[in-house]
């Protein structure tokens, strides 16, 4: 039904959840999500805390197995995927930027972009030049050999999301990516998010508690209780 | 290395060890240390025993066969006998004695041997390093010899101990007197195994050592083409006359070693055990590591990287840490080896066999062994963390908070009940007897291992129930408050190294308890043993192998000794019964010898030995008992140079001298059935207004043959040795304690890592550097309250396992139980302060963490 108003409105549904729940012993965290996002569309994911909107980028990252409904990212169901099948996802399909960047401590900033295509099996040589790519991509080239303790915010942030998209995925999810840096460099963080993916047409699933943050999205929805209070459609 | 295992080693392990290489370089050494204290005791034990082999292989002169007697020496009148055993075979026999002389304040071994036969020997005896003249100069200095001149030919060695060269004059004392010899000939660089020897003409040792009559052995060579095969040792062997034995060089060094093998076994077992400690800080600092790089292996998970892929690279770098601390382990462990081989050779050479010298310091098995132990330990040491790393939740799953590794094992008391049946049913199992009778006791070993892992499982439902105690003792303090809330649900991580301390005690209370019970039995048997005044025996003689003895006339005088009252005295000589070593005694017991400890004690104790019946009346030690499973009413019968003893064993007493097993007749009796009556040991008894002190320094003066020693003399040194034996335990119980009191630290440092979020909240209320030391203070000091108390509780249980299971079947001593109730009170402030200071330390460091990291 849901992919059918998709397909309405002219788009391909690639993110499709259908009456999803999730609990934590007895507190329901997700109540019977229901929501579709297309192809290249971005979306944040508004709402106060608890409202249950990280627990829902978990799910839709393959992290974090739901009770009840349906979730597809592209052709792949995840409820009744395998744990081998989600780890495929996240490796070629899903990214993520985090709050807290999470960077490899022990890896340079070029090979922290480069570790995904590593990863995929990409030859080293092949995988370094193409992170130099990102790097250029994320205006880091002049920090490509310095270690992430020896980075500002913004510069852990860029290097993030370089990592995040160098393996080509399909769907980034941002679980509050400007959370931690001040407002100006959050700004150019977005600005870089919003190029990137609209150049690589990529799906983006946005948290944020900015509504600012918002700017870089096609649409936003609002979380209370476990539900979702907005419509649907933009 | 496959591709991503070699990725993962390359851009994490090595960057991880390039970044630290502090910590990661203590790992090594940690892990060195434990191969090193391995490789070091094995190397160094089996550098002792090789001088088991010098002296007779060097003599033997690479005799493919060698006749000795089952018990002492060989009379000379039987060399036709075993010549005649030879039947029409060519063969040349070569008699040799070997004796202990004094040469300046010290003693070295003399060794006689026929020089004609030396020179009749085939020229193919020569090729492995005999002592076949191949030389000119030497067979000047044969020649001479045969002469009747007193040439002897030594070991370089020898030559480099005493500064001897050839043409030296030198004086070599013996029972017999003192007499001048020349050094005729070096031995070549070839012979020399490490041992100060020198070689003389047979007859002309034997009238300067007052052995006229006997020979030790006689080492056989076949003429080229002459078959030696097991199937004519046969022949020979039953042909020879009763009481001679036949050996090859295989048998003759497996009977040299298996007099040291229960002790040397127990050396390497407890070796081991320094091994497993490190074993347990590895797990203990990679747990730790597991901890503080669990972002990053959040974040490779949520990269895709798969759980068995987390799980391999640490193990990758457990094996690469395996491998590092292997190798530098070696290198220690050699150089351990240099410096304990002296203490291991000097403890064996007291215990066993005098004069030991010292072999070769490498050997690749023994390395090989060392290095497959230390990897192996490595990676077992590291398949719980990197189970624990496989199992950390991608990045985002981190914020509902830590997680500590549960140990099933610990969690489930019926693993305890389950582990101490098993120890029980261990414990009914005789030792494994090895080749030449040792007596391994591994199920005892077994038993003891189940019964500390069943204690260890037990003491993890203590914690909440001493916390609440130790709260409702200061409920006002809001530390102790948090630190007991910590310990009502205990993680995986306490639970580990809770087990750990209490096990590591618990093995600590226990070596304690057996060597204070050792101390007390000793000291008791002691008593009933040193009854009289003064103790004499000829300088050098230490054991019954010992090859000097008090001359008879020497005895007959000191026996007469105008302020001598009574007198007893022994005769020695290890023998060979049903194939295995033992010591025959001949006492002339003038007491009832009611302070010794008995077993089974005659009616008239050891005046029993003087009845006459058909058969002798005999007493045997506790050893003898379990190693020969005779006992009191069953007979002993012992042959040797074609004679015959046979006894009926009439009482059994504790004997902590030899682990061997002892018989005791008559000194009458004995010396018939010897042939000879040289005393090994008198005992005497002054009259009562004799100044003890002065008839010891009188009889010194009179006897500088002998050594005289008075009862407190003799004491101290039976101690000194006992402190000797037990020195590696003592060092082996320090480093088990210290490593688990580390491992607590550790332990606790993991725990504040993993609490990381909870520390930002305790600051934000207010909590400093003083209150976080309080916190861990407490929380570490009240677990090893719990560790401390169970584990010396559980050493009582130990200590009776290795006093009456294990001590017993490897040695077959009882000892006397004995707790050292002052010790452990002290043992468990120690590790109370020690858990606490830990604790306390890790609060300071939890309290340095950077505030961005706690996300």
């Amino acid at each position: 039904m849901f992919q059918g108003l998709a397909r309405l409105g002219g788009m391909t549904a690639y993110v499709t959840l259908e009456h999803v729940s999730k609990s934590y012993g007895d507190r329901e965290v997700l109540a019977g999500v229901s929501l579709v996002i297309s192809a290249g569309e971005r979306v944040a994911l508004m709402g106060p805390s608890g409202s249950g909107k990280s627990t829902l980028l978990n799910c839709l990252g393959g992290i974090d197995r739901f009770d009840r409904g349906v979730i597809r990212i592209g052709d792949v169901d995840l409820g009744s995927a395998s744990g081998e099948a989600l780890t495929r996802l996240r490796r070629k399909q899903i990214a993520t930027v985090f709050q807290f960047f999470h960077l490899l401590p022990t890896l340079s900033v070029l090979e922290n972009a480069a570790f995904p295509l590593l990863l995929n099996g990409i030859p080293e040589k092949e995988a370094l030049a193409k992170g130099r790519e990102w790097m250029e991509r994320t205006g880091l080239t002049h920090r490509m050999t310095a270690y992430p303790d020896q980075l500002s915010g913004g510069e852990m942030q860029r290097c993030a999301i370089a990592r995040a998209l160098a393996a080509g995925p399909k769907l980034l999810l941002a679980d509050e990516p400007t959370g931690n840096l001040d407002s100006s460099t959050g700004d150019k963080i977005l600005d870089l998010l919003e190029t990137l993916t609209r150049e690589q047409g990529i799906t983006l699933v946005m948290v944020t508690h900015s509504e600012t943050a918002t700017r870089i999205c096609d649409r936003t929805v609002h979380m209370l209780d476990g539900k979702v209070v907005e419509p649907v459609t933009a | 290395m496959t591709g991503g295992a070699a990725l993962f080693w390359r851009y994490f392990t090595l960057r991880h060890w390039r970044r630290s290489p502090g910590s990661h370089a203590v790992l090594v050494v940690l892990l060195g240390v434990g191969v090193a204290a391995f490789l070091g005791i094995r190397l160094a034990n089996r550098s002792a025993t090789a001088g088991f082999e010098v002296f007779t292989e060097t003599l033997g002169a690479g005799a493919p066969v060698t006749v000795e007697s089952a018990a002492g020496a060989i009379p000379v009148d039987q060399l036709r006998g075993i010549r005649a055993a030879f039947g029409v075979r060519s063969v040349v026999l070569l008699p040799s004695v070997q004796t202990s002389v004094r040469l300046g304040d010290g003693s070295v071994d003399l060794v006689g041997i026929d020089v004609v036969a030396v020179r009749n020997l085939p020229e193919a005896a020569g090729d492995d390093g005999s002592l076949v003249p191949r030389t000119d100069a030497e067979s000047a200095v044969f020649q001479d010899a045969l002469r009747g001149e007193p040439v002897l030919l030594i070991s370089p060695t020898a030559a480099r101990r005493f500064g001897l060269s050839v043409g030296d004059a030198l004086t070599l004392g013996s029972d017999s007197g003192a007499f001048a010899w020349r050094v005729g000939f070096i031995l070549p660089e070839a012979l020399d195994r490490g041992a100060a020897i020198f070689l003389g003409d047979l007859r002309t040792v034997q009238e300067r050592t007052g052995r006229e009559k006997s020979v030790d052995r006689v080492d056989v060579f076949p003429m080229p083409g002459v078959d030696m095969g097991e199937s004519v040792r046969t022949a020979v062997q039953a042909a020879l006359p009763p009481g001679l034995l036949l050996s090859t060089p295989g048998e003759r060094q497996s009977v040299s070693q298996t007099l040291s093998a229960a002790f040397r076994m127990n050396l390497s077992a407890l070796s081991l055990l320094a091994l497993l400690v490190s074993l347990y800080l590895i797990l203990q600092s990679l747990d730790a590591a597991v901890v503080r790089r669990r972002e990053e292996i959040a974040v490779l998970r949520s990269l895709g990287v798969r759980a068995e892929q987390i799980k391999a690279a640490w193990m990758l770098e457990a094996l690469t840490l395996g491998i590092a601390g292997s190798a530098v382990g070696i290198l220690m462990g050699v150089l351990l080896a240099r410096v304990s081989v002296g203490a291991v050779t000097e403890t064996l050479g007291n215990l066993y066999v005098q004069g030991l010298s010292r072999g070769a310091l490498w050997s690749g098995r023994e390395v090989l062994t060392a290095f497959g132990l230390g990897v192996g330990a490595s990676l077992l040491a590291g398949w719980l963390p990197a189970r624990d790393a496989a199992m950390t939740p991608p990045a985002q799953s981190l914020g509902r908070g830590g997680r500590s590794l549960p140990i099933q094992l610990l969690d489930h008391p019926l693993y305890a009940v389950l582990a101490l049946g098993v120890g029980a049913v261990f414990l009914r199992f005789p030792p494994l007897v090895l080749a030449g009778g040792v007596r391994f006791p591994l199920f005892g070993y077994l038993g003891a291992t189940a019964f500390a892992v069943g204690m260890s499982i037990l003491v993890c439902l203590l914690p909440p129930r001493v916390a609440k105690g130790v709260q409702n003792l200061r409920r006002e303090d809001a530390m102790l408050r948090l630190a007991a809330s910590q310990l009502r649900r205990l993680s995986g991580r306490h639970k580990l190294a809770l087990a750990g301390l209490m096990i590591a005690t618990a093995m600590a209370g226990g070596i304690s308890l057996l060597v204070h019970s050792f101390r007390g039995t000793v000291t008791q048997w002691l008593d009933g043993q040193l009854e009289a005044d003064l103790f004499i025996s000829a300088r050098g003689f230490q054991h019954p192998g010992s090859p000097v003895r008090i001359p008879t006339e020497s005895r007959d005088l000191l026996l007469r000794h105008a302020s001598v009252a009574d007198a007893e005295y022994a005769l020695m000589q290890r023998i060979r019964y049903q194939d295995q070593s033992a010591v025959l005694v001949g006492l002339s017991a003038r007491r009832e010898g009611s302070e010794r400890i008995w077993l089974h004690r005659p009616a008239d104790g050891l005046a029993v030995l003087r009845e006459r019946g058909e058969r002798v009346p005999v007493l045997v030690s506790e050893p003898w008992l379990r190693r020969f499973g005779t006992g009191v009413g069953d007979v002993v019968r012992i042959e040797a140079g074609g004679r015959t003893l046979e006894g009926i064993i009439r009482g059994v007493f504790a004997d902590y001298a030899n682990e061997h097993g002892s018989v005791v007749a008559d000194a009458g009796v004995v010396a018939a059935f010897l042939g000879e009556d040289r005393t090994a040991t008198l005992g005497l008894f002054l009259r009562n207004d004799e100044d003890v002190r002065a008839v010891r320094d009188e009889l010194q003066t009179a006897f500088p043959a002998l050594n005289v020693r008075d009862q407190r003399a003799l004491r101290e040194e039976v101690f000194t040795i006992f402190q000797q034996t037990f020195s590696v335990t003592a060092a082996l119980k320090f480093i088990g304690v210290a490593v688990a009191v580390a491992g607590l630290l550790l332990s606790q440092i993991s725990l504040f890592l993993e609490r990381r979020s909870e520390l930002r909240v305790l600051k934000e209320l207010g909590c400093g550097r003083r209150e976080l030391m309080a916190a861990g203070a407490w929380e570490s000091g009240i677990l090893a309250l719990t560790g401390g108390t169970s584990g010396l509780l559980t050493s009582l249980g130990l200590g009776w396992i290795l006093i009456y299971v294990i001590n017993r079947q490897a040695f077959g001593w009882t000892l006397r139980y004995a707790v050292p109730l002052g010790s452990f009170l002290a043992f468990l402030i120690a590790i109370v302060f020690a858990g606490a200071l830990a604790g306390g330390i890790s609060g300071h460091k939890a309290a340095s963490l950077p505030v961005e990291n706690e996300e």
